[in-house]
């Protein structure tokens, strides 16, 4: 496990998964009583059947009422499991739509360095909230329903034969016995199938957004090996899961077989008059029909529960760390500015977790309001770190910020307009990529945008086609692309970090006269190695690493 | 051109074996299912008819219970085995197919990796686990016809009749099913394939992009992205669930009706046989259910087929021309330079002018126009991009790094450097002192796309990944960008020193001063080559 994973602490998923399924708690409730009901359908059927076998030596009419009764008891069966599966869909999906949401905010919130790689990220947010399916739409119905069904069956075979239920009835003990164990083994199992998937998920990820990287160094075979290793590892955990799963069906398969022969002997025994014991009943024809029809429904909604018990694995695994993903980071209200705002730094340090050395230690600067700050130092100084900070893309682990007079709250950043080193392309229009950062901006506004940060002038259409992985721009291209969002921002705060890098020293000059006019009447911070760069601000402060 | 269902093919002779012993074990759980179904009835109804006719000591009752519990073990066993087998044999053959997709993507031309990160993940992750209703499916098929048979077998025993409206109405129960599941499931099963690669997609855009979107207030915006997919996903299974719901009706109704009319139709039998096919019809209709209801998966594995093979569908690199090591010609601005084995070029030129295109074209990483460049005489686009890149070591402009330790990426170079050649590589990018500090040394995670590590960091990192890699050239993209003078005077020196030991030839790109002075030759990009390359 790297260091980047904190610790994750197990706790138990259930109250996390009956928090999640209020939501859809109606409807639940409406697949669970439909499941149940499917073994009334099954009281019918029996019924039905046997009618017919006691009316049939009298002739066919006399059979009918019996016929027609398991007709309409299978067709309603059908109903009632057409009636459970699109009401427990309904409220899975009510569920994981709910769910994702609430993961999907957290995890943009989260710190880059604290992030799980993007792999992962998917694979838990995607994957793993798909799981919870398994749980809402199948074994939260099937849970409720083996709790009420059974005692149907049993009441109704009671009626026609009180020892045949007596037996189901004792059968019992040995098949719950066999659930609760399977159910105990599993966890483990499933969480490391889970822990297996990630890794996969984030191998896959990791060496096709590197593709080039591995491309580059004659590595193909290399990261083939390392991804059949990983989806070797995931069939061979998937496997050990549905082991656990399959040996404790066909236990629960097995007693439900002897059960019923159990009573199919019990029913021939009585029937002959041939039973060693006193029992205080005589069977005809029909009832022992009735009753060796019925008993292995007894079993049904249990089998039907054991059927998905690795439904409920899945989903309380991925729970776990569905309910850490949420945890990580509160919901929080937008912070917006309504002027350029006075910052202080108080003995700031920052310090990922484990390691020695601080990216930033003992900081201290205090910046007047609509002051521009230069940050110059060699690399690795923390120059990036102060803006992070600012950004809430880091977190302090020492001392105190303070935004206008205020204790700065990490989780409730400032908008502010930011130029970072490595500006996102999200696949779309460079106008589409630019407009994030004002979103009703107008289009004059965001070709004024292109036009300053001098991306229309290297051919950057407004229209232009840009791909996930930056296609077409230039490293230069890209930084400007950073200025022009923050050119169109009008957030009081401005954060660059290296500006001009990547720019020879014309194009440099050339956006002087921009970054002037774009530092005018807002508190700024800029990153920079340049001298022509820190020129521009109030103040040069120099950090050492 | 491999087609993933040639690959699926394969995977599954591999896994003949497992796949063999499913079947078997799924015909024989199914056999002793109709088996036991159909004794328990004629035991019971024999015995009533025995006990009415007081002939009870004629009948034998302990064959029947005996072969009763006989029959229940091998179904058990058999279902056990059909299960794991079938299993096994599934999740070895995608772990296959999973690695052959990747081959594939790797050995592709880059430039028609057109897939964004989502998708990508997408068509490994979900669109391959839909493959799996295809081996599923072999020993349904064989447990469904063997259900069926026996059924009819015995409920012709009793009556023809019965024995034909059992086979009828399993016909129709197995057409029905197919009607259904093209009408409803179809075409939601391979929406659900499609939504979740666009869920993926999505997610995935919004996640890189997350400090961006956090710091412009576009939390609300990203995540209804997201949203909207997620809900376009839970609709698509929502209605999946309707066809899995149409077909339960269907079953239980056909199950009912083949049952009721068995023992109507054999009313002339004895009433223990006629109780023998109505349990054997239900039983038989049973068997067919269980093939029936694998239809509804056909739409997802259609689409998944569908989508793979989108992925496949490229066209490979056939050149095999090997280079040798020689003299490196390259055009820059019009101009053809020459450098010598061992020679340094520094390729200068305004931002946007298509240094960095140049050097990914020498790496064959995007393909490059005849007449670009040679090695030793030879056109680099008469020799395979493999082979080509194998007189590259390379360090990228975007400093890119995998997400592990700093060890894995120093790996990337060379996967058997010794601990000496990668210290030695770590103090001539100027970052030993640094990663001595780290707290697992070598071993630290450096966070997702290296995180943890400031942007001047990285790109030493990547400097020294390309210091490890034994090849003829060095090709370095901006390798001072963010850094402050004195490093940039450290690693310039040190990299003087390590040419002079190494003998290399160094192909650098910077609109930095100092790096140039290592090189004897200056090259000038001038705008007009990006106009003559597009």
């Amino acid at each position: 496990m790297p260091a980047g994973a904190t610790a994750i602490t197990h706790a138990p998923p259930g109250p996390w998964l009956a928090a999640a399924g209020k939501a859809a708690a109606g409807v639940s409730r409406v697949a669970a009583a439909f499941t149940a009901l499917d073994s009334v359908g099954a009281i019918g059927f029996a019924a039905g059947l046997a009618m017919v076998v006691a009316a049939l030596p009298s002739g066919l009419a006399a059979a009918l009422p019996g016929a027609a009764l398991a007709l309409a008891s299978g067709l309603a069966r059908g109903l009632f499991a057409f009636s459970a599966t699109t009401a427990g869909a309904h409220a899975a999906a009510k569920v994981k739509v709910q769910t994702r949401d609430r993961i999907v905010r957290a995890s943009l919130l989260t710190p880059p360095g604290d992030q799980r790689p993007l792999g992962e990220r998917l694979a838990l947010v995607v994957d793993g909230v798909e799981s919870l399916d398994g749980w809402f739409a199948r074994f939260a119905p099937a849970r409720s329903a083996a709790a009420s069904a059974p005692i149907f069956v049993m009441a109704a075979m009671a009626v026609a034969s009180p020892v045949s239920a007596g037996i189901v009835l004792c059968t019992f003990i040995p098949f719950v016995t066999v659930m609760v164990l399977a159910g105990g083994a599993a966890a483990e199992v499933s969480r490391r199938q889970f822990d297996a998937l990630n890794r996969l998920s984030g191998l896959f990820v990791d060496r096709l957004r590197v593709l080039p990287l591995v491309l580059a160094f004659g590595a193909e075979a290399r990261s083939a090996a390392v991804v059949h290793e990983a989806s070797h590892s995931v069939a061979h955990r998937t496997l050990d899961v549905l082991k656990i799963a399959f040996v404790s069906s066909a236990a629960l398969d097995f007693f439900a077989a002897l059960s019923v022969a159990l009573v199919a002997v019990y029913c021939g025994f009585n029937l002959l008059h041939l039973l060693p014991f006193p029992v205080p009943e005589r069977l005809d024809l029909g009832r022992a029909v009735f009753v060796l029809a019925l008993a292995p429904e007894a079993y049904t909604p249990l089998r039907r529960l054991a059927a998905v018990y690795h439904d409920r694995q899945a989903a309380e695994t991925a729970a776990e760390s569905l309910a850490n993903a949420q945890r990580a980071s509160a919901p929080r209200a937008p912070t917006w500015l309504a002027h350029p705002p006075d910052l202080r730094f108080d003995r700031v340090t920052v310090r990922y977790d484990g390691e020695e050395r601080a990216a930033l230690m003992d900081f201290d600067l205090t910046i007047a309001q609509g002051e521009v700050v230069a940050l110059v130092g060699p690399s690795g100084a923390g120059k990036s770190t102060i803006l992070n900070l600012l950004l809430g893309l880091a977190r302090a682990t020492d001392g105190a910020i303070f935004l206008d007079g205020e204790l700065f709250d990490p989780t409730r950043p400032p908008r502010s307009a930011w130029a970072g080193q490595a500006p996102i392309v999200i696949p779309g229009t460079l106008a589409e990529n630019i407009a994030f950062a004002r979103q009703d901006a107008s289009a004059r506004e965001i070709a004024r945008a292109l036009s300053l940060s001098g991306l229309g002038s290297l051919g950057g259409a407004i229209e232009r086609i840009i791909d996930e992985r930056g296609g077409g721009l230039s490293g230069g291209e890209r930084r400007r692309l950073g200025l022009a969002r923050a050119i169109l921002s009008d957030a009081p705060l401005l954060l660059l970090d290296e500006p001009t890098a990547n720019l020879d020293a014309a194009s440099e000059a050339a956006l002087l006269p921009v970054l002037r006019e774009m530092v005018h009447g807002r508190t700024a911070l800029i990153a920079t190695h340049s001298q022509a760069v820190a020129g521009l601000a109030h103040r040069i402060i120099r950090l050492e690493s | 051109m491999t087609s993933i269902v040639s690959i699926i093919t394969q995977e599954r002779r591999k896994q003949l074996k497992p796949l063999l012993l499913a079947t078997g074990c799924s015909v024989m759980a199914a056999g002793a299912a109709v088996g036991l179904l159909g004794l328990s009835g004629w035991f019971i109804t024999g015995a009533a008819l025995a006990g009415i006719a007081g002939t009870s000591l004629a009948f034998n009752y302990m064959l029947p219970s005996a072969v009763i519990r006989l029959l229940a073990i091998v179904r058990t066993a058999g279902r056990y085995g059909e299960r794991l087998e079938g299993h096994r044999a599934t999740l070895y053959a995608l772990a296959g197919i999973r690695t052959r997709l990747f081959q594939g993507l790797v050995a592709a031309p880059l430039e028609t990796l057109k897939l964004a990160t989502g998708e990508a993940s997408a068509r490994l992750g979900q669109d391959v686990d839909a493959i799996q209703a295809v081996f599923i499916r072999r020993p349904t098929i064989w447990a469904a016809a063997t259900a069926i048979l026996s059924g009819v077998t015995l409920t012709a025993l009793a009556a023809g009749a019965a024995g034909g409206s059992t086979v009828l109405l399993a016909g129709i129960a197995i057409l029905g099913g197919s009607v259904i599941s093209r009408r409803i499931s179809a075409r939601a099963g391979a929406e659900v394939q499609r939504a979740t690669g666009r869920l993926k997609e999505r997610y995935a855009a919004v996640s890189s992009a997350a400090p961006e979107l956090v710091c412009y207030g576009l939390e609300d915006w990203a995540s209804g992205e997201v949203g909207k997919a997620s809900a376009a996903l839970g609709d698509a299974r929502t209605v999946l669930s309707k066809g899995e719901g149409a077909l339960s009706i269907l079953l239980h109704g056909m199950t009912a009706l083949a049952a009721v009319s068995a023992l109507l139709l054999a009313q002339a039998a004895p009433l223990g046989m006629a109780t023998l096919a109505a349990l054997a019809a239900a039983a038989a209709l049973e068997g067919a259910g269980a093939l029936v209801r694998t239809f509804s998966g056909d739409g997802a594995v259609r689409e998944a087929q569908h989508r793979l093979d989108a992925i496949l569908k490229r066209r490979y690199d056939k050149r095999s021309m090997t280079p040798r090591d020689g003299d490196l010609g390259v055009e820059v601005g019009r101009t053809w330079h020459t450098v010598p084995t061992g020679g340094r070029l520094a390729i200068v030129g305004v931002s946007g002018s298509g240094k960095t295109t140049l050097l990914e074209r020498l790496m064959g990483l995007q393909p490059s126009p005849r007449g670009l460049a040679t090695v030793d005489g030879v056109d680099i686009d008469d020799i395979a991009p493999v082979a080509l890149r194998t007189l590259f070591a390379f360090a990228p402009q975007d400093a890119a790094v995998i997400s592990g330790t700093v060890r894995e990426n120093l790996l990337l170079g060379n996967p058997h450097a010794s601990e000496e050649a990668i210290w030695a590589a770590l103090h001539d990018a100027a970052l030993g002192e640094r990663v001595r500090r780290l707290p697992d040394g070598l071993d630290t995670w450096i966070g997702e796309n290296g995180a943890r590590l400031s942007g001047g960091e990285r790109r030493r990192l990547c400097l020294a990944r390309a210091f490890l890699k034994p090849a003829p050239w060095l090709l370095l993209d901006e390798p001072s960008e963010g850094l402050d003078n004195a490093t940039e005077a450290l690693i310039v020196a040190r990299l003087s020193t390590r040419l002079h030991s190494t003998g290399q030839g160094l192909i650098i790109v910077s609109h930095r001063p100092r790096p140039s002075t290592l090189c004897e030759a200056v090259a000038e990009m001038d705008v007009s080559t990006e106009l003559w390359a597009a």
